[in-house]
């Protein structure tokens, strides 16, 4: 009987697990943007996979097994979170010394500075690649698209001429 | 052990992601994008080790060709800011080419795998897996492969990484070390990056010097061990605890245990001790495999040292 619960308790947080596996991947190909692609896929990586292997443990009932399960688990809480939020300040990093760079090329050019580059928070949620950094041509400033900086695929971007080099308009 | 899904068994879902990402290393426009799939094809080629029953070799593809390896290769291009090879992509055309690619070469392995019969191992075969079996009984049975039918060969791959190490550190220029550049956000002194790094140390040691020491029945072997031990520095690069005099002593130690490598097996193999007390074998491999660990340890930790700490143009 109680091999039997343990079984059903196994088999209900697999399929929790392997559901968690499917949203993930929905939203890694669903999102554009790479902090929210990091938001989904570290669902695979914690709760999914913490949920199939506690879903194992239970199937194989108290066995080493299930102890060795139990410790990948505890390395994987240990690690994931930390890896997943190394990624996202990193990304933060680059993101924001790619922005001085664009507001030194700016004052190069003597035009009026983009957005203020501190703080951008409200700028990642926009999904369409090229919206970041698109200022009118009539208002003579540099045009920088910013899909491929975000780690987007380069099938994202319009065409990929615009997107190598950055395009003066007079 | 019967895996099989229809015709299709799960050894050949392997293979076809092997392909997949084989061709999306080649293919791929981006070097940095080329690096991390070879890490992901990495993985895969482990899991296909595993799954025809080599865990040794499942463990040292998986420690030391996927993540050093990926480790490395990424260290070495990491002051370039955007290597692409855009005359790949214009060479084989559109995306559409290496699609095609992929769904022929799937089609082809997963009806070649279901064509292929089922071999019994033949008495060649059986004999000669007992004869390596019955060998010390304390140490595993790759692991006495390698210290004794192949010891010539595992002597050169050593003296391989000696001059690989050398390699790098004569060709880094020594004026040039730096410490690492730290960050603004979750950087090496953050206490929680602190604590998740010194939580997993004792896992990887652990691990580490269970395979290097190994038992009959588990996967081991001097070279994972020693994969596995030398993430142990990478970690605490990661925290930044590495000292600067560790890394000469480490040098030096690589050297040493190299030469004691050589002299024993010399004296042991070719001198003939082995002949003369045999009953000091299981020992003897215990001991070159812990030598081998510790050489492999240091070599690996000083190829990243060395690549970690140069300076960017």
């Amino acid at each position: 009987m109680a091999d039997l619960v343990f079984r059903v308790i196994g088999n209900v947080l697999i399929t929790v697990g392997v559901l968690a596996v499917a949203l993930g991947i929905v939203g890694v190909f669903r999102f554009r943007d790479f902090r929210l692609r990091l938001l989904s896929a570290s669902k695979i990586d914690t709760v999914a996979l913490l949920m199939i292997l506690l879903g194992v443990a239970f199937r194989s009932g108290v066995s080493w097994f299930a102890a060795k399960s139990i410790l990948i688990g505890t390395m994987i809480v240990l690690a994931n979170p930390v890896v997943t939020a190394q990624l996202a300040a990193r990304q933060r990093e680059d993101q924001r010394n790619v922005d001085m760079q664009r507001r030194r090329e700016a004052q190069v050019y003597d035009e009026p500075l983009p957005v203020p580059a501190e703080e951008p928070e409200e700028e990642w949620l926009d999904d369409e690649p090229g919206s970041h950094w698109h200022i009118d041509p009539k208002r003579r400033t540099v045009h920088y698209p910013r899909a491929q900086h975000r780690g987007d695929s380069p099938s994202q971007n319009a065409s990929p001429k615009e997107s190598n080099q950055s395009e003066v308009f007079e | 052990m019967n895996l099989a899904i229809g015709p299709v068994g799960l050894d050949q879902i392997v293979f076809v992601f092997l392909i997949v990402f084989a061709l999306f290393v080649v293919f791929s426009r981006n070097l940095k994008h080329a690096i991390i799939t070879s890490g992901v094809f990495g993985l895969w080629a482990g899991l296909a080790y595993l799954l025809y029953q080599a865990p040794d070799v499942a463990v040292s593809e998986a420690v030391i060709a996927s993540s050093l390896g990926t480790i490395l290769y990424v260290l070495a291009i990491r002051h370039y800011d955007d290597v692409s090879a855009p005359q790949v992509a214009s060479v084989i055309g559109r995306r559409r080419v290496v699609d095609i690619l992929l769904v022929a070469a799937c089609a082809l392995t997963l009806i070649a795998g279901s064509w292929v019969p089922h071999v019994d191992p033949g008495p060649l075969q059986v004999e000669v897996m007992q004869r390596y079996l019955a060998g010390p009984g304390v140490v595993n049975p790759v692991t006495s492969i390698l210290l004794n039918y192949r010891v010539v060969d595992t002597i050169f791959e050593a003296l391989l990484l000696v001059v690989a190490v050398l390699g790098v550190i004569l060709l880094t220029d020594p004026r040039s070390r730096v410490g690492a550049r730290d960050y603004h956000w979750f950087n090496a002194t953050h206490p929680t990056m602190r604590l998740a790094v010194n939580l997993l140390i004792p896992f990887l040691l652990i691990a580490g010097i269970a395979l290097i020491v190994g038992d009959p029945y588990t996967p081991g072997g001097g070279f994972q061990g020693g994969g596995l031990l030398a993430a142990v520095v990478i970690s605490r690069y990661l925290i930044r605890e590495n000292d600067e005099a560790g890394i000469h002593q480490m040098a030096t130690l690589e050297k040493v245990v190299f030469l004691i490598f050589v002299v024993s097996v010399v004296l042991y193999i070719v001198v003939g001790w082995r002949e003369i007390v045999p009953e000091a074998y299981a020992p003897f491999m215990i001991a070159m495999n812990g030598l081998l660990g510790l050489k492999v340890f240091c070599g690996l930790s000083l190829m990243f040292l060395y690549f970690a700490s140069e300076r960017p143009e």
